[in-house]
């Protein structure tokens, strides 16, 4: 009876869709596309693709361009993906219409952030674009863009700045350099955006401020945004700088989580898995 | 069955006369649910190692790899085989098999221990990642909802020739009914028993997470069933009498007694999941007993944890397929809370906690009318 309702077009746009999945589950799992962007080259990659007869890499690049001007929003997201997943740097300028499109759907617009990231070109129109997604009202969309900052711009005060005016407000200046106090009502709400704050402030902080953002965060209600602040500081500071030592030392480190183990999967890996390693 | 022995052998002079005691209700709630546990507990062992060896195991899910699913993979599922033997046996040897309402919750529960069966078994034995598919499943639920809509409004209704009318729809804090829903009983019917049985298989995604608000809803539920079904008691409260309802406490203690039976294999961490065999099945009792007993609108507060997990999950999926966002973290609700890193038996817990209160407030309602 289900069968009635399946016209010719749907059928067809499910099998678009499907077509669009399995190529990006292929992508995902190619070795060729597990480097760091950094050393990503895509004439090499593609080359060796073709030789080792794996998929053509410009072939998949053009259906994702196909993809992200689909009509149907579900396959222009997976051409979104996977853009991002072949690190593909053409469609840096797409991706950032995309994301900068306020009438876009929201998980595309997110994708889109995490793509540029992936991709890891640094142009200044990915950087206006991510940089403006920072206050974007869709949480996932401030989150990936916060990390893909993290990722692209590198130590930049600018930057710096766009997230502590994130975090705390125009005033962050004032709400830093008061005396300081036991605690700070964050401007941003939501804890996965703080927490990509606290990771991505020892990237791209240059300034005292910050370092005393990373503080506050450090007596933030969630203990990940509190481990992840931790990070930071150890990055930005260094672990044997005193001040390190002296921030870190007050630190809250209950938290409401433990990890679970079952101690016999643990015997087991050890011998059983490291013995077929060896083998 | 032990009713049938006081029904043909008591007699008040003869060696028989302990008999008696099979025509208290409260004497067989307690039974029942003893016997229910020492089931549950007897059985545990040997249905985990039966579905060890069977092979019958947890695979773990893609799309919960952010909570870290995988280190339970291989516990034993389906155990809604444990849950539906601890609850069918001591229903037939304490409550009256001649009773209407019995007989409906007993076909009930099979008729969902069946449809969860054969949705685990796709899922485990012939690796079919979602199971039953979800029009089937619906289907399924649909065609069993359907059928006792109409048996409740027909002339084969376990409500006649008593004065309470069926369709008649009762609110929580309410003393009267508040419109008779005619026709539209069958729909109704419909939506609440695939609603609750839906629900409650979403809740089921963390140890001891079920069957905790299940326990607690179903002791609502048997509270209201041996209010209504005792005339003295049902006349305090001003509620209509429903004859024969009364047995229906004792079937809700044997639910209760193989819960806690289960919790001894469920609790964190679990040895044995109860499947959807467990879910569904405790669901469609649960949506039953509430429909059987007149207090359809009274599980959204004695199954809050459920109508809370249903309603975030029935958004989230709108929400992601005809918005493109997030409205929630994750869905259902639970896994969001694990997404804020609290440690899985504090979230347990704590739905327990929130479940107890529900279920107080719900057992309120009796008075405050």
């Amino acid at each position: 009876m289900l069968s009635l309702f399946r016209t010719k077009k749907s059928l067809l746009k499910k099998k678009k869709y499907l077509d669009a999945e399995r190529l990006l589950r292929h992508a995902r799992n190619s070795e060729a596309f597990k480097v760091q962007p950094t050393l990503f080259e895509e004439k090499k990659v593609a080359s060796e693709m073709v030789k080792s007869g794996e998929i053509d890499y410009e072939a998949v690049k053009k259906k994702a361009l196909d993809f992200i001007f689909d009509k149907n929003w579900k396959i222009r997201n997976i051409g979104v993906k996977l853009f991002g997943e072949i690190r593909c740097k053409d469609g840096v300028q797409s991706l950032c219409n995309m994301l900068s499109d306020r009438k876009e759907i929201g998980f595309i617009r997110r994708n889109s952030a995490k793509a540029l990231g992936m991709i890891g070109l640094n142009t200044q129109n990915a950087i206006e674009a991510l940089s403006e997604s920072v206050n974007d009202n869709y949480w996932e969309i401030r989150t990936e863009a916060i990390k893909s900052l993290g990722l692209l711009a590198g130590k930049k005060s600018e930057i710096e700045a766009i997230l502590l005016t994130r975090l705390l407000g125009k005033n962050f200046h004032n709400e830093l350099s008061g005396n300081e106090k036991t605690r700070i009502n964050f401007r941003e709400k939501n804890f996965e955006v703080r927490e990509a704050i606290a990771e991505n402030m020892g990237r791209v902080g240059v300034s005292k401020n910050a370092v005393l953002a990373l503080k506050y965060l450090l007596k933030d209600d969630i203990w990940m945004v509190r481990a992840k602040a931790l990070r930071s500081l150890s990055l930005m500071m260094g672990n044997d700088n005193e001040e390190f030592r002296k921030i870190t030392s007050g630190v809250d480190l209950t938290c409401e989580s433990f990890v679970p183990v079952f101690p016999l999967k643990e015997v087991f890996s050890e011998i059983v898995v490291n013995n077929r390693v060896k083998k | 069955m032990l009713y049938f022995l006081y029904e043909h052998f008591y007699s008040n002079d003869s060696v028989f006369s302990f008999l008696r005691l099979f025509r208290y209700l409260t004497f067989r709630i307690i039974y029942a649910m003893l016997t229910a546990f020492l089931i549950s507990i007897i059985l545990g062992r040997p249905v985990i190692r039966w579905l060890k060896e069977k092979n019958i195991k947890d695979t773990s899910r893609e799309e919960l790899a952010v909570i870290d699913a995988s280190k339970k993979e291989g516990t034993p599922t389906m155990g809604g085989i444990l849950i539906v033997f601890s609850i069918l046996i001591p229903a037939v040897l304490w409550c009256n098999l001649s009773n209407r309402f019995i007989q409906i919750i007993i076909t009930t529960t099979l008729w969902f221990s069946v449809v969860g069966y054969y949705d685990d078994l796709l899922k485990i034995k012939y690796k079919n990642k979602d199971g039953l598919s979800i029009p089937k499943k619906l289907f399924c639920q649909f065609v069993f909802s359907f059928i006792l809509g109409v048996l409740l409004i027909s002339d084969y209704s376990p409500f006649w020739p008593t004065t309470t009318n069926a369709t008649l729809l009762n609110i929580p804090f309410y003393k009267y009914p508040i419109t008779d829903l005619n026709w539209f009983y069958i729909p109704f019917v419909i939506f609440v028993v695939i609603a609750t049985s839906n629900a409650v298989n979403f809740v089921d995604g963390l140890d001891g997470l079920a069957i905790g608000p299940i326990i607690l809803s179903t002791l609502v539920f048997g509270v209201f069933s041996y209010v209504l079904g005792n005339m003295n008691l049902s006349q305090y409260f001003q509620f209509n009498y429903i004859k024969g309802t009364g047995e229906l406490s004792v079937f809700c203690a044997a639910v209760i007694g193989a819960g806690i039976g289960f919790l001894w294999y469920n609790a964190y961490p679990a040895q044995l999941f109860m499947g959807d065999m467990g879910s569904m099945t405790l669901g469609g009792i649960i949506a039953v007993i509430a429909i059987m007993v007149k207090q359809e609108v009274l599980i959204v507060l004695a199954g809050m944890i459920f109508f809370i997990e249903g309603l975030t999950v029935f958004l989230q999926m709108i929400s992601i397929n005809y918005i493109g966002r997030r409205l929630f973290f994750m869905a259902p609700l639970h896994h969001t809370f694990q997404k804020r890193g609290i440690a899985e038996p504090k979230v347990v817990i704590r739905f327990w906690i929130v479940a107890l209160i529900f279920a107080l407030i719900a057992l309120s309602t009796l008075k405050i009318r």
